[in-house]
């Protein structure tokens, strides 16, 4: 089955069978796929965990009408859009860094899109092969450039001076946030940093004035001119820290850990419990917060866990703690359970769903997080309904009405609103589900439930 | 609103932009690297 958002790039596409990737190469691509072989790029690229590997299925030196190459799968395939801005950073500086090695292998990056980058073990890596084509009469001039900076760097500059949520303009704006709409939305102050002014104002002053760039057509640009415009953007995104932007669940966890040590003890001793001698493949913790209990799961259940949450403090905090323990397999991800990203794009079918790119797990998780959806009036009848997603089990924090942050968030309800109360949770429950089994978390008035399908 | 340039070849037509942006770039790294410069004369002192 052809892949249906590999239909930009004239160079090849991407193909599916028996659950494998393949990459089919046409010709007008050879010469360059050669070269990208020959020069020793790619095999510098793989040796650094910098690419996606690939295996040649058929002899690149025969012509033929296409070079078949089987490639490395990579799992959950995530979009920018749902990465805070250290992940969207990260995958900003792998591009430049590939880009500089890619020059001294005279080559260049002719694509400089987000979505060629996916996450390996919390590492950006680059997953396009055919994104490199030799550099021509020594002329240095990257086509992507306006590519790079739409895509990452106004994304990045919008999340840092304005706000974080901006992340999500990459939803409407598939090719790359346009630098008008950037340069309108940043404030003035901000369009006098040297770096903003140069990368995101000044074309869009130029721009007005079409004839006279195309007069400039003829001019080049050296290897120095080039290797300056990558080591400036380099320094610059090294530099951007995320906004610091508070957010209702900025100390929650930290706040939890502290001053209900009772109750996570024991949510953490009863989890164990329900879960340690199970062998999970795929698990996904739904309101994940900074991945505290993803973690935990990954730990006692080996399973690779999609850590989830809606607010992007959390997963900025989540991906820092990640990467700083070099952990592996939780993958931190912004998630709204009320809105997941859909399919759009050309047909509707060029970026996918999410629920059909992050697998089918063997396990859900909901800590902690059931009082949030009913408060977006979603009922519990529908949420149980989501949970059958799992192919066996689920893990369920149920939350009284009587509970300290239901009353805080329920306080202005009307008589009409009616709060399911643990007899209706465990009938609604058994109506999805084979059977339960419950533990009362210590410290509070919470409920444990772990159900099985 | 937002006028989106149909009539401009994204490749092509940042040339200019770039050799702008290169100028302004070698001058940036040429000062951060005399400010790396004094800062480590200055730590060394």
């Amino acid at each position: 089955m052809r892949e249906p958002s590999s239909f930009r790039d004239p160079s090849g596409y991407i193909f599916y069978e028996n659950e494998k990737v393949y990459r089919s190469i046409n010709p007008s691509y050879f010469d360059n796929f050669k070269e990208f072989i020959n020069s020793g790029l790619y095999e510098n690229l793989v040796s650094e965990n910098l690419i996606v590997s690939h295996e040649v299925l058929n002899n690149v030196n025969k012509q033929k009408d296409s070079i078949t190459l089987e490639v490395e799968k990579i799992f959950p395939i995530t979009y920018p859009y749902e990465w805070c801005f250290s992940q969207i950073k990260d995958a900003a500086l792998l591009t430049l860094k590939i880009q500089k090695i890619s020059i001294e292998y005279g080559m260049i990056l002719k694509d400089a899109s987000a979505f060629n980058i996916q996450f390996k073990n919390n590492k950006p890596i680059f997953i396009d092969t055919l994104s490199f084509e030799k550099i021509q009469n020594d002329n240095h001039s990257w086509k992507a450039y306006k590519q790079f900076v739409e895509m990452f760097l106004n994304p990045l500059c919008l999340m840092k001076y304005v706000d974080h949520e901006l992340n999500k303009l990459l939803q409407t704006y598939i090719n790359g946030i346009p630098h008008l709409l950037t340069k309108n939305i940043l404030k003035l102050k901000h369009k006098f940093i040297p770096s903003v002014f140069f990368h995101i104002v000044l074309p869009t002053k130029l721009r007005s004035n079409s004839s006279n760039l195309n007069s400039k057509k003829e001019k080049k640009i050296t290897k120095s001119q080039q290797l300056s415009i990558i080591r400036q953007l380099e320094s610059f995104i090294e530099n951007l820290n995320s906004k610091k932007q508070h957010t209702e669940w900025d100390s929650y966890n930290k706040e939890t850990l502290s001053e209900k040590e009772e109750y996570v003890i024991s949510k953490t001793e009863i989890i164990e419990e329900f879960v340690s001698k199970k062998k999970y493949s795929l698990v996904w913790d739904i309101g994940s917060n900074d991945g505290h209990f993803s973690r935990h799961l990954n730990k006692i259940t080996k399973s690779r866990v999609i850590s989830m949450d809606v607010d992007l403090n959390c997963v900025e905090r989540n991906y820092q703690i990640n990467k700083s323990r070099s952990i592996k397999n939780v993958f931190p991800l912004f998630f709204d359970i009320t809105n997941p990203s859909a399919s759009i794009g050309w047909m509707n079918l060029e970026r996918k769903g999410l629920y059909s790119r992050i697998g089918n797990p063997d396990l859900i998780c909901l800590f902690a997080v059931m009082h949030h959806i009913i408060n977006k009036n979603i009922p519990l009848d529908l949420i149980l309904n989501f949970t059958l997603k799992t192919k066996s089990d689920l893990l369920i924090e149920y939350i009284p009405l009587s509970d300290p942050k239901c009353k805080i968030i329920f306080s202005s309800r009307g008589n009409d609103f009616v709060y399911p109360s643990q007899e209706q949770f465990e009938k609604i429950a058994l109506e999805y589900f084979r059977s339960f089994k419950k533990r009362e978390l210590k410290g509070s008035d919470r409920v444990l439930y772990f159900l099985k399908k | 609103m937002i006028l989106i340039p149909l009539y401009i070849d994204p490749g092509t037509g940042m040339i200019l932009i770039q050799i702008l942006v290169a100028a302004f770039a070698s001058i940036a790294i040429f000062f951060k690297k005399i400010k790396k410069k004094i800062k480590t004369l200055f730590n060394k002192k």
